[in-house]
């Protein structure tokens, strides 16, 4: 009895985790080719992007506008601020010279904060990504294929439309747990028109909306 | 070496002179004047509504973002602020507390307890009713003035809000001693100007404006 009880404890335990993953796809033989073929979002974008943006973190709320702003040789500057043109935030993530943050506001200036943020804000940039080769799941039925990547204890799942090439999800695990999901919502073209984060194991979630910012030619 | 230090003396003078006058702003003769002026004016007006174009200029862009949106005032401190351009944005400041209405829904804060908003409340209603320019505490104050208006700079006395803020400017139209643009500068020089366009004073606002249903 006290067996059964444990083996469905451990059950209900893994059913949750990230061991079952997936178990829809089966393994294919598509790995680098096939990923190299999958399009980043933000990776090719010549312009700034402009989104209207939420950010909750735990029972803090905060909403603004975010200006993603690629870098000349690769990379982007990420800022966030209120409407009222205050800024929370003023990161870049460049290939060159890596992370730097420009600005954080008082509040969620604590080194745990900017490291979460960083590992988001760079996940949905595309900054920060693996360098190494991926695994892959098909998904034949959904018209998907999943790249695996493993980069030290972390897990990441890029889940990838066959048809166009373009993300339509990024989960981050660790080995046992989900970490973090990304969901993008776009029709094509460089950046999404929707993205929403969420993590699994605290409350923090952002959301974005792409927005026609308006924006005049500088005559000063 | 006198003459040296005359030189010396006389070049940084027409430096001075040389940036106020490309600014067209020079020191304004009697503040005090003017301030009592403005405080005469603050009393006498009891409603304000206007629209303004907000400006945002990031070192980052080469271009600025621009918001629109309109703006209303009634005494005592309630104060209207919604954006309708590129997005939708209402915030209310009423008796106290803080209603926002935004694309994801709907919140409300208690003033008192929410140290943001009422740092934000006093600011807002400080720059507009013109009561910022009391604030010699918590600001160093110096006042300019061209043909046809009064230019205000305040520096914040406060290490933490020059950490947001290294100053604000306030422009007063000569005429009417209304505010017709906020700057608020950032270390590093972005800035955030709003300019008020067709201001309207103390016409009669319905009160549920300022309600939160």
């Amino acid at each position: 009895m006290k067996n059964l009880v444990l083996t469905s404890i451990l059950l209900l335990f893994f059913g949750s985790c990230a061991v079952s993953l997936f178990s829809e796809c089966q393994c294919y033989d598509r790995t680098e080719t096939g990923w190299q073929e999958a399009s980043l979002w933000f990776q090719n974008d010549d312009s700034y992007s402009l989104f209207n943006a939420t950010i909750d973190i735990r029972k803090n709320h905060y909403t603004g506008l975010m200006v993603m702003n690629p870098l000349p040789v690769d990379g982007h500057r990420v800022i966030f601020m209120t409407e009222f043109g205050l800024k929370v935030f003023d990161m870049e993530f460049s290939s060159a010279e890596g992370f730097n943050l420009y600005y954080c506001m008082a509040a969620l200036n604590r080194k745990p904060v900017i490291k979460t943020l960083r590992n988001d804000i760079g996940l949905i940039t595309g900054n920060e990504r693996a360098d190494c080769p991926p695994s892959a799941l098909c998904n034949e039925k959904a018209g998907e294929t999943v790249y695996k990547f493993k980069i030290n204890r972390n897990r990441y799942y890029y889940t990838v439309d066959n048809e166009t090439l373009k993300i339509s999800s990024v989960l981050q695990t660790s080995p046992l747990f989900k970490k973090v999901r990304i969901e993008f919502y776009g029709a094509g073209g460089n950046r999404p028109d929707s993205v929403t984060l969420e993590h699994y194991n605290t409350t923090l979630i952002i959301k974005l909306a792409h927005i026609n910012g308006i924006i005049k030619t500088s005559d000063e | 070496m006198h003459r040296l230090i005359i030189l010396m003396v006389l070049n940084l003078v027409t430096c001075a002179l040389n940036v106020s006058a490309q600014d067209g702003y020079v020191p304004v003769v009697d503040a005090g004047d003017f301030k009592s002026r403005l405080e005469s004016v603050s009393e006498a007006v009891q409603t304000i509504e206007s629209d303004f174009i907000q400006e945002k200029k990031l070192s980052v862009l080469a271009d600025k973002i621009i918001s629109k949106g309109s703006f209303s005032f009634r005494k005592q401190n309630n104060i209207r602020w919604e954006y309708t351009e590129p997005y939708r944005y209402l915030i209310i400041l009423s008796g106290g507390r803080v209603f926002i209405s935004e694309e994801s829904g709907q919140n409300q804060y208690d003033l008192e307890s929410n140290r943001m908003f009422r740092e934000m409340n006093r600011f807002i209603s400080g720059c507009i009713q013109g009561d910022i320019l009391k604030d010699d505490a918590g600001y160093h104050i110096e006042y300019l003035e061209n043909e046809k208006e009064y230019f205000v700079k305040l520096v914040p006395s406060s290490r933490v809000l020059r950490e947001m803020l290294n100053e604000v400017q306030i422009a007063f139209d000569k005429a009417d001693l209304t505010v017709t643009r906020i700057t608020m500068v950032e270390p590093g020089g972005d800035y955030t100007k709003i300019s008020f366009v067709n201001k309207k004073l103390n016409t009669d606002i319905p009160v549920e404006k300022f309600s939160f249903n």
